[in-house]
């Protein structure tokens, strides 16, 4: 573009030599210009693709495409040229994305994992609703499918069916539709009586709005894995607490699992990415142990076995390599 | 598996090494540390040593500085961070190895 309109305007320009002087360096401003421009737009289009990257990242990237164009026009290269050598402002910054461990695909598939298992838990919670958990208001034999019937076991797979809901979603109305389903499991937990067994998916859908959002920028800050890996250790805590203020026993296995989820806990605090796998299948262990063995501690049992499927499952994915990118 | 496939996955690998061995013989602006790289076929435009760079700084392989001292705009030159030496050394050590092995191995096959 700017090479055909300079050689046009010289070659009808050579009549005297003011006039040519003048046209070129006409024609040179007109290139600064022209370069300027490319320069601007090139940077403003790679400034709001890297929009996900940290203050820090994007300023850097950028310092790197200024100085790339101050360099090619050293070289004698035009700003088209230089810009073509980068490459489209898009596929560049999916270059610098995948590199920096900024992969849109890597947090949208986090988001849809959690909800996946917020949905397994949810029909694992329906079950144990429907079918196991000892109702002592009802008559004998006092389970809710025992007295409602199959409709119950409908009902109690409402939550489920929530859960599930954003996984349908397009990528970019999936958060937006994740914290909606948030906050109704969350008032279903609060609204109804039973409300209480749905808790874990509640948490779990707060999982997949959160932590997509905190790992957005690769592996999450020592705080966040601090936090988390404090969370795990709470209910050990409040089961030694319990124990030693004598409101029930604890016996030898008991002190082993709080010893394991202290330990796990630590490993999450350090940022050991296999310690959260372990944490969500202990968690699957605890809610299958309070729903087939119900007692006066399930509620306890239960909540936390969702607690570290939350926290172990985020802390996994959060802490998951990003894919090796191409590059040409 | 065509060899530009195989000469693509090896090149994945041995990319940021590349780049560390460059620098480890003095600071380079981007341009010169790009025109080397496709000289040498390892990349094939300026559009992929930038988003290689990024993550190099990231992880402190590299350090860029800007320099006025020129006549024209400001340059940017990367330089290797003594964390980038190690790196280096470390590969070095690994390749030679490997290397050796694989040509052994190479051979005897023919």
């Amino acid at each position: 573009m700017t090479t055909t309109t300079t050689g046009t305007t010289t070659t009808g320009t050579t009549t005297t030599g003011t006039t040519t002087t003048g046209t070129t360096s006409a024609t040179m401003t007109e290139r600064t210009t022209m370069n300027a421009i490319t320069e601007d737009a090139y940077l403003r289009d790679v400034g709001k693709r890297l929009r996900a990257l940290t203050p820090e990242q994007r300023d850097a990237v950028l310092d790197d495409v200024r100085a790339h164009f101050a360099e090619a026009a050293d070289a004698g290269r035009s700003a088209e040229q230089a810009a073509e050598s980068l490459g489209d402002p898009a596929e560049f910054t999916a270059r610098v994305r995948a590199e920096l461990g900024h992969d849109p695909a890597r947090v949208d598939r986090m988001r849809r994992t959690l909800l996946w298992i917020a949905t397994g838990v949810a029909v694992f919670a329906a079950m144990f609703a429907a079918f196991w958990r000892p109702d002592d208001s009802l008559p004998m034999p006092n389970s809710q499918f025992e007295v409602h019937g199959f409709g119950i076991v409908l009902w109690y797979l409402i939550p489920a069916l929530i859960a599930a809901l954003p996984v349908l979603a397009s990528v970019r109305a999936r958060a937006v539709f994740t914290g909606a389903v948030a906050i109704l499991l969350t008032a279903v937990c609060l609204a109804f009586p039973d409300g209480w067994v749905f808790a874990p998916v509640a948490v779990l859908a707060w999982a997949a709005l959160g932590t997509p959002v905190v790992a957005r920028h690769g592996r999450p800050a020592a705080g966040w894995r601090i936090t988390i890996g404090t969370l795990t250790a709470v209910p050990a805590i409040a089961t030694l607490a319990g124990a030693l203020v004598g409101s029930f026993g604890i016996d030898i296995w008991g002190v082993l699992i709080v010893a394991a989820s202290v330990g796990v806990g630590v490993l999450i605090a350090v940022g050991t990415p296999w310690a959260g796998i372990v944490l969500a299948v202990g968690g699957v262990a605890l809610l299958i142990e309070s729903a087939l063995n119900p007692g006066y501690l399930t509620l306890a049992v239960w909540w936390a076995g969702g607690l570290f499927i939350a926290v172990g499952a985020s802390h996994a994915l959060a802490h998951s390599r990003p894919r090796t990118p191409s590059r040409g | 598996m065509t060899e530009e496939r195989i000469a693509t996955n090896l090149r994945k690998g041995v990319l940021e090494y590349c780049v560390l061995a460059l620098l480890s013989h003095g600071e380079k602006y981007g341009l010169e540390l790009a025109g080397e790289l496709i000289a040498r076929e390892l990349i094939a435009s300026e559009g992929s040593l930038y988003p290689l760079l990024a993550r190099m700084r990231e992880n402190g392989l590299v350090e860029p500085r800007w320099d006025s001292s020129g006549t024209g705009r400001p340059r940017r030159y990367y330089a290797i961070t003594d964390h980038g030496t190690e790196q280096l050394t470390t590969f070095t050590r690994v390749w030679t190895s490997l290397g050796a092995q694989v040509d052994d191995l190479l051979e005897g096959s023919r």
